[in-house]
């Protein structure tokens, strides 16, 4: 398999999962989601060839948007106020008032944690394995278990 | 944790678009963006060997190699100039080296001592080679007022000024805003070690 072929597979695999993460660092706003992961993709693609396979992709992947949503605050544009009323356009059509509200508020409760506990829960929302994450994070384990069993205690407080 | 769960359904669920620019678009977004900071770069280190150049052909065609008022008011002004653009260029090549596959940590740890650098810069490097300039612009003045019309000097008075004022608040700008990342860097891993 070409370059090409193996980005444009990686590209069309990873590109909802990495638009929700950032989706979630941003507070739902669309554009800077969108913004952002368009930015992950055209590192992936620059960085590919020196992709060593020490990690699976997807890790390697998550470990890039982690650091990208985190590096748009350098930008210019970048405005950190991201209003909080704004909320997810879209959502699915089998999705109830009450789970749209229920998203409203998970989005906006996940602005109140750290940057760090932010990454890591919006991972574990997207299912990533705990290994992946604490290797995405650069933290061992079962630091990272305590954190989620702390982060999810605090978010399921905030939401309910 | 069954809310939880709950919650991690209804993320799932939420509707996400589909990608906005074709991979194919991406990735020659993503060649034209390497091909333009290498042309930035060379650009850059061609200013610097021009400005370096210049400045040593005047030196010895010119002057005979001699240190007069003009000469050093030139090289005050020039050299700090050329040294700012220096700093500028290497931190930017610094910067690009920070690898963006380093786990979360690290990542941040690196960018955390690339700006306690570029607070250095900011707070000890540029007010010198500010002043330098400063200096030299004014070593410079007496001659200026000497040797060209009034009106001329006027003008070299105020534009010198005006360029000092703005490079002034320019760099107040730029400071300010790593200044912020910096704060929010070292905020984000203390709460890391802390936990």
């Amino acid at each position: 398999m070409d370059t090409e072929e193996q980005f444009n597979q990686i590209y069309t695999l990873h590109y909802p999962k990495v638009y929700r993460l950032c989706k979630g660092y941003f507070n739902g706003d669309d554009g800077h989601a969108s913004d952002a992961a368009q930015e992950v993709f055209v590192k992936v693609w620059q960085k590919l060839d020196q992709f060593r396979q020490e990690s699976a992709i997807g890790t390697w992947i998550y470990t890039i948007t982690v650091n990208t949503c985190l590096l748009q605050l350098r930008k210019p544009s970048f405005k950190k106020e991201i209003k909080t009323e704004q909320l997810p356009e879209g959502v699915a059509e089998n999705y109830n008032f009450r789970e749209e509200e229920q998203l409203k508020k998970m989005y906006q409760c996940i602005q109140k944690l750290d940057e760090t506990g932010k990454m890591i829960i919006l991972m574990v929302l997207e299912g990533v394995e705990y290994e992946s994450i604490a290797s995405v994070m650069g933290i061992t384990q079962d630091t990272l278990r305590v954190k989620i069993h702390r982060i999810k205690k605090s978010l399921s407080n905030c939401v309910q | 944790m069954e809310s939880f769960n709950n919650m991690q359904e209804i993320w799932k669920q939420q509707h996400t678009p589909k990608p906005t620019i074709p991979s194919a678009e991406l990735m020659a977004a993503a060649q034209k963006n390497g091909k333009k900071i290498k042309r930035k770069h060379v650009s850059t280190l061609l200013i610097l060997t021009i400005t370096v150049l210049v400045l040593v052909a005047y030196f010895l065609q010119f002057n005979n190699g001699k240190m007069n008022r003009f000469a050093i008011g030139l090289f005050c002004m020039i050299g700090s100039l050329f040294l700012r653009i220096l700093i500028e260029y290497i931190s930017f090549r610094k910067f690009q080296q920070i690898d963006v596959g380093h786990s979360f940590s690290l990542y941040t740890a690196k960018l955390t001592s690339f700006y306690n650098i570029r607070k250095k810069i900011h707070f000890v490097i540029t007010p010198v080679l500010y002043a330098l300039y400063c200096v030299g612009f004014a070593i410079l003045l007496p001659i200026f007022k000497a040797n060209f019309s009034f009106g001329f000097y006027i003008y070299l008075l105020f534009s010198g000024t005006g360029f000092l004022v703005v490079f002034a608040w320019f760099i107040f700008k730029q400071n300010k805003k790593e200044m912020a990342l910096l704060a929010f860097l070292k905020n984000d891993i203390d709460t890391h070690k802390a936990e």
